[in-house]
């Protein structure tokens, strides 16, 4: 294999599987928590989603919730989970994984909203 | 001249009374707008009580049906396999409507279109009634068989809850297994964990 080939390869490998364009998530409300990095894989007819939160507060525990949203190749809302709290300790990170029940699904959305303190 | 001022007139009354029929406050499709009643997001997170609240139902049915869609027994199977629900046990002290979980996560695994379920014991008598009325005022005077379950599921909720002064911390553990019915064998089994604080000195979670 040619060294343009590899590395067109390698690129390709590499945005596929790091999938973290900013249009995946949005922040509601103070962003106090970080979304390190997410990323989806298709398993079978589904969709599933990783992604790593992050409290970089080194004083306080951060409560808060997250919601995803899955989407068609229209871009049509098809599916979203029910909004889900969820706790991080200070200077930690969590892991979420979400799999789409439905069939179909071909993007996803993370929404995390933090209430004001 | 005069008859089509008038008739311009009344078009024009007409047309303001159609735009300004919004009389009632909160426009078309809308009344009560000043009331205390507001809809709100149905999936939203309820933190009213410490109580066993629509949040846990969500998030329940949803972490169960998610394990199950990768249980190897639903995902990896030549045949869409066949499933009854069977009773939740709500072990806790407070009234848990576990029809409502596994309603739930029928109606999602039917969605993934990976699962086929068979009448449960709530609507199985509807069934029967519809088979003896088709039997006996209908023409059709011979039915198939209904088929068996290749797996059933079943499981229990418990809590343990507990409180000293302000504090009350309330657990609940909902368990769930797929069970196939022939062999008697366990294939699949997970739970769900939740914690809930209440605090009357602060507000919040």
């Amino acid at each position: 294999m040619s060294p343009t080939k590899t590395a067109l390869l390698s690129l390709s490998l590499a945005l596929a599987f790091s999938g973290c364009a900013s249009k995946n998530v949005t922040i509601i409300g103070e962003k106090r928590v970080d979304i390190v990095m997410h990323k989806s894989f298709q398993e079978g007819s589904l969709l599933k989603v990783v992604a790593e939160l992050e409290n970089d507060d080194f004083d306080e525990v951060e409560g808060f919730v997250y919601q995803i949203e899955w989407y068609d190749m229209n871009g049509i809302l098809i599916e979203s989970t029910a909004w889900k709290p969820i706790t991080i300790h200070k200077n930690q990170k969590v892991q979420i994984v979400e799999t789409s029940g439905i069939p179909n699904v071909s993007t996803y959305k993370i929404i995390v909203s933090v209430p004001n303190k | 001249m005069k008859s089509i001022t008038l008739t311009s007139l009344s078009i024009a009354a007409a047309a303001l009374l159609t735009l300004s029929g919004c009389s009632a406050k909160g426009g078309a499709g809308m009344t009560g707008y000043d009331s205390n009643v507001k809809y709100g997001d149905a999936k939203a997170v309820e933190t009213l009580t410490a109580d066993f609240g629509s949040t846990d139902l969500q998030s329940t049915a949803e972490t169960m049906t998610q394990s199950l869609l990768e249980s190897r027994y639903i995902s990896k199977t030549h045949q869409t396999p066949k499933v009854r629900l069977r009773t939740i046990n709500n072990l806790t002290y407070e009234h848990i409507d576990t029809k409502a979980i596994t309603d739930k996560i029928r109606i999602k695994l039917l969605k993934s279109g990976l699962v086929r379920f068979l009448a449960d014991k709530a609507n199985l008598e509807e069934v029967n009634d519809e088979r003896t009325l088709t039997t006996t005022a209908t023409t059709k005077t011979k039915l198939s068989a209904m088929t068996d379950a290749d797996y059933i599921i079943t499981g229990n909720v418990r809590s343990i809850k507990k409180a000293s002064g302000d504090v009350q911390d309330v657990y609940y553990n909902i368990s769930m297994e797929l069970v196939d019915p022939q062999s008697g064998e366990v294939v699949w089994a997970d739970e769900k964990e939740i914690r809930k604080v209440t605090s009357k000195s602060s507000v919040g979670w």
